[in-house]
């Protein structure tokens, strides 16, 4: 091929040269000239007719071959390969395609709410950064995201998140940038950068997978508005069982708003104590993550992904004072496989999470640890495509500590929802809460209707 | 500590495989793995992610497929974005660099395969869920299943060079068996097997065999040609565009889908325009799936008459066809059975 291409630029020359020839004609030519020269552009012309005709013809014959399925060629190359010489893994075989270079996708979610409680009570009941800012409309998770194979040996993973505040504001928030290591030998995986910390299941979802539109209460107050997320690394192990088992070691940054029950913001307060100033002076100072998660197919239809964490790290009420975080999580997933587009479907999320505090002395307090726990559980059913109906039922408590503080003391709250999807990438949602709470007297009522869009890359379905 | 460490490393011995030197594949379809067993023979051992009753667009990455992929030596895909959306968080979480996207054990099977319906021009999700690199259901036509052959035995030749013979053996095995169940063993000695092919795709294998004379002239009626050589032109309805590759191999017509677009189900407006055409091109066949909604086909039926095959889309149906060949040849005979003919 690459040989009639050679004869083709020879071709297109011959063609080009009268042109410039003609251009460059001074006008008194003999007529023995011109019809020399018009003699040569015939000449020209034919043979590049002729070489066109040939080319044409070798490739109609390649294509009628090829849609023939004639395999002559790919015998031949079996053949050389069996023949010896051939290297175990030869050029990687893929179809022809685009380039993918990065893929960009924007999720816009907007909420309208109306609750019996003032926006005042409303922002104590939903603490979450992503939550409904309260009455009226909300704009809280506009998502830029951003993904991409970097090469052979790294994935980036971009999210920047744009809201507007209860204020009116434009708050943007660099929510996760991180890389994702492909090619580590021994079923290692390596995950560096800025990024939500891998604990239990709904830490590390974005709010556009959140089957309902607020966040739980325990995860609210154990890990603050944001999420436990920041810089850190990662490293993953999937072990070499008959089984999913997957073995997440993470280390973290303890300090900021996005490590509420740890570090903290200075100057901010814990039960009553002031959090102090604090700098890495040791590996101590940082945020250890464990997890193992596992999974197991009970039938075609049924799949069970039970997982423990544990986090351990500092708390800035004092000295050496400690915070540890356990959590139990549970996900079940019924779905037939000759399900339509994945309906129907039903799941169970469960997460119980349970916290020690140590507490230092201050102002009359005493240097105690405060217990924490709360769980959620979620259920949900794919009835008939595309309606999904959702229940969601939580507890939170603590022990220990002064009393009156909204953020510890015991909620309750009954959550049901239903969601239209009207395709893939878009949906409508009407949520009701009910929510309990020693200190709010009757319960406080909250209805939503969210609406979201996701445009852009196709993003990868997870688990 | 040392105590589980201890434990780890023995189940790790005990699931470490033997060594026996047999290519590990995982395809996701099981048509894809039908071809590889049939190429591969006991040279390979091959696993499937996608059920024969699951739609191969809509999986949920079950953390279970990621183990199985930690393992392979080659992942065989349709391509085209089939599976677009549960294959990349697989392979990326199964720590296995070969069979990424671009790694050597990352087979798209769609090489070499004459695509159809590709979009011209720019494609925007407003026509729902279209393939921008064509139309992925290719084996749908047998003639597919020769190339995807030859591109299966060169990827295994390239895993495992020792086995290339046995590949090539393997997959000359499988087209002659592909050969004869759709010209007929007759056919297949007398003109061969690739000319075959060839002829028929351009249209000219009946007068092809007249010229040869009466003895291959009444062998033209065996195999899957032969069964369909009575329903060229023929219209039928099918629920999903899965079925454009047989249709132009055997020569039927389309006449409508039951979704609005591709992955968009039908609109009330939609099944009352459906309705008229079925009427007016008199289609007698609706094909649909097992995954797909039945409201929609059991209201044409009511409606029109029209007959409603619910046909897999793979091979691996209990008691149904266990292989490519087998479950082609049922579909053949489901459309063959058509009244009129």
């Amino acid at each position: 091929m690459r040989r009639n291409l050679h004869f083709l630029y020879a071709a297109a020359l011959t063609l080009s040269l009268p042109c410039l020839g003609g251009e460059e004609e001074p006008p008194g030519l003999s007529p023995e000239l011109r019809a020399w020269l018009e003699e040569r552009d015939r000449k020209a012309e034919a043979r590049t007719k002729a070489l066109l005709e040939e080319q044409r013809n070798e490739f109609g014959a390649t294509l009628a071959r090829a849609k023939a399925g004639d395999r002559m060629l790919e015998a031949e190359v079996t053949q050389y390969l069996a023949q010896g010489g051939a290297p175990a893994w030869a050029a990687p075989v893929q179809a022809q395609g685009a380039l993918r270079l990065i893929d960009v996708s924007f999720v816009g979610l907007g909420v309208a709410a109306w609750s019996t409680a003032e926006d005042a009570t409303f922002r104590k009941l939903f603490v979450g950064d992503h939550d409904p800012r309260g009455r009226g409309f909300s704009a809280p998770n506009e998502e830029l995201n951003l993904a991409g194979v970097v090469d052979p040996y790294f994935r980036a993973d971009v999210a920047i998140v744009l809201s507007i505040t209860a204020e009116g504001e434009t708050a943007i928030e660099l929510e996760e940038a991180f890389l994702t290591t492909l090619s580590l030998p021994g079923h290692l995986q390596v995950k560096a950068g800025t990024f939500f910390n891998s604990f239990g299941r709904l830490n590390r979802q974005h709010p556009h997978v959140w089957a309902f539109v607020d966040k739980p209460v325990v995860l609210g107050r154990l890990f603050g508005p944001d999420a436990l997320r920041g810089p850190g690394a990662q490293v993953s192990w999937l072990a070499p069982l008959p089984f999913f088992a997957e073995l997440v070691f993470a280390v973290h940054n303890a300090g900021g708003e996005t490590a509420v029950s740890f570090l903290g913001e200075p100057g901010e307060e814990f039960a009553g104590r002031p959090l102090l100033e604090s700098s890495v002076r040791s590996l101590k100072n940082l945020l250890y993550l464990v997890r193992v998660e596992t999974s197991f197919d009970l039938t075609q239809a049924l799949t069970l992904v039970p997982g423990v964490s544990v986090l351990f790290g500092p708390n800035a009420t004092g000295d050496a004072m400690r915070t540890a975080i356990y959590g139990v999580d549970l996900y079940v997933k019924w779905k037939p496989p000759e399900s339509d587009r994945g309906f129907p479907f039903a799941s169970v999320q469960i997460e119980a999470l349970f916290r020690d505090y140590e507490a230092a002395a201050f102002d009359g307090l005493p240097d105690e640890t405060l217990h924490d726990w709360g769980f959620y559980a979620e259920f949900l059913y794919g009835f008939r495509r595309p309606w999904v109906a959702g229940v969601r039922l939580e507890h939170a408590d603590g022990a220990g500590g002064p009393g009156g503080d909204f953020l510890r003391d015991r909620r309750q709250r009954a959550s049901a929802n239903v969601t239209y999807y009207f395709s893939e990438f878009s949906k409508l949602r009407f949520q009701v809460n009910v929510d309990w709470s020693d200190t709010l007297g009757k319960p406080v009522t909250s209805f939503f209707l969210q609406f979201e869009i996701n445009f852009g890359a196709h993003g990868a379905h997870k688990f | 500590m040392l105590r589980i460490a201890l434990v780890f490393s023995l189940l790790a011995l005990g699931s470490a495989r033997a060594g026996d030197g047999r290519v590990r594949v995982v395809a996701t379809v099981p048509n894809l793995a039908s071809i590889c067993r049939a190429v591969g023979g006991d040279r390979v051992e091959v696993s499937t992610i996608c059920a024969w009753n699951q739609d191969a667009h809509a999986v949920d990455p079950r953390p279970s497929y990621v183990v199985k992929l930690r393992d392979a030596d080659l992942l065989l895909v349709t391509g085209l974005d089939l599976e677009m959306g549960w294959v990349p968080p697989l392979t990326e979480r199964s720590r296995n660099a070969r069979v990424l996207r671009g790694g050597p054990g990352y087979v798209d099977c769609s090489q070499g395969i004459d695509v159809l319906e590709v979009p011209a021009g720019p494609v925007t999700r407003a026509e729902g869920d279209v393939h921008p690199f064509g139309n992925p259901h290719y084996l749908t036509d047998p003639g597919n299943a020769r190339v995807v052959a030859g591109t299966i035995a060169g990827v295994l030749a390239r895993a495992s060079p020792a086995g290339a013979g046995a590949f090539e053996a393997g997959r000359k095995a499988f087209e002659r068996l592909l050969d004869e169940a759709m010209f007929g063993a007759a056919l297949v000695d007398g003109v061969g097997g690739a000319q075959l092919w060839r002829l028929h795709a351009e249209g000219r294998l009946d007068a092809f065999l007249q010229e040869q004379g009466p003895e291959l002239g009444k062998a033209r009626g065996e195999g899957w040609a032969g069964r369909m050589r009575g329903r060229r032109g023929l219209p039928i309805v099918t629920y999903h565009k899965d079925l454009s590759y047989f249709v132009r191999r055997f020569g039927l017509e389309v006449a409508g889908h039951v979704e609005v677009k591709p992955g968009i189900p039908p609109s009330a407006r939609h099944l009352v325009e459906l309705t008229e055409t079925i009427r007016r091109r008199e289609a007698p066949l609706l094909v649909t799936r097992p995954y797909a909604e039945r409201r929609s086909t059991d209201l044409l039926a009511a409606r029109t008459g029209i007959a409603v095959l619910v046909l897999p889309l793979d091979c691996g149906e209990p008691g149904g066809a266990q292989d490519y060949l087998g479950w082609m040849d049922a579909t053949v005979a489901a459309l063959a059975r058509l009244p009129g003919g």
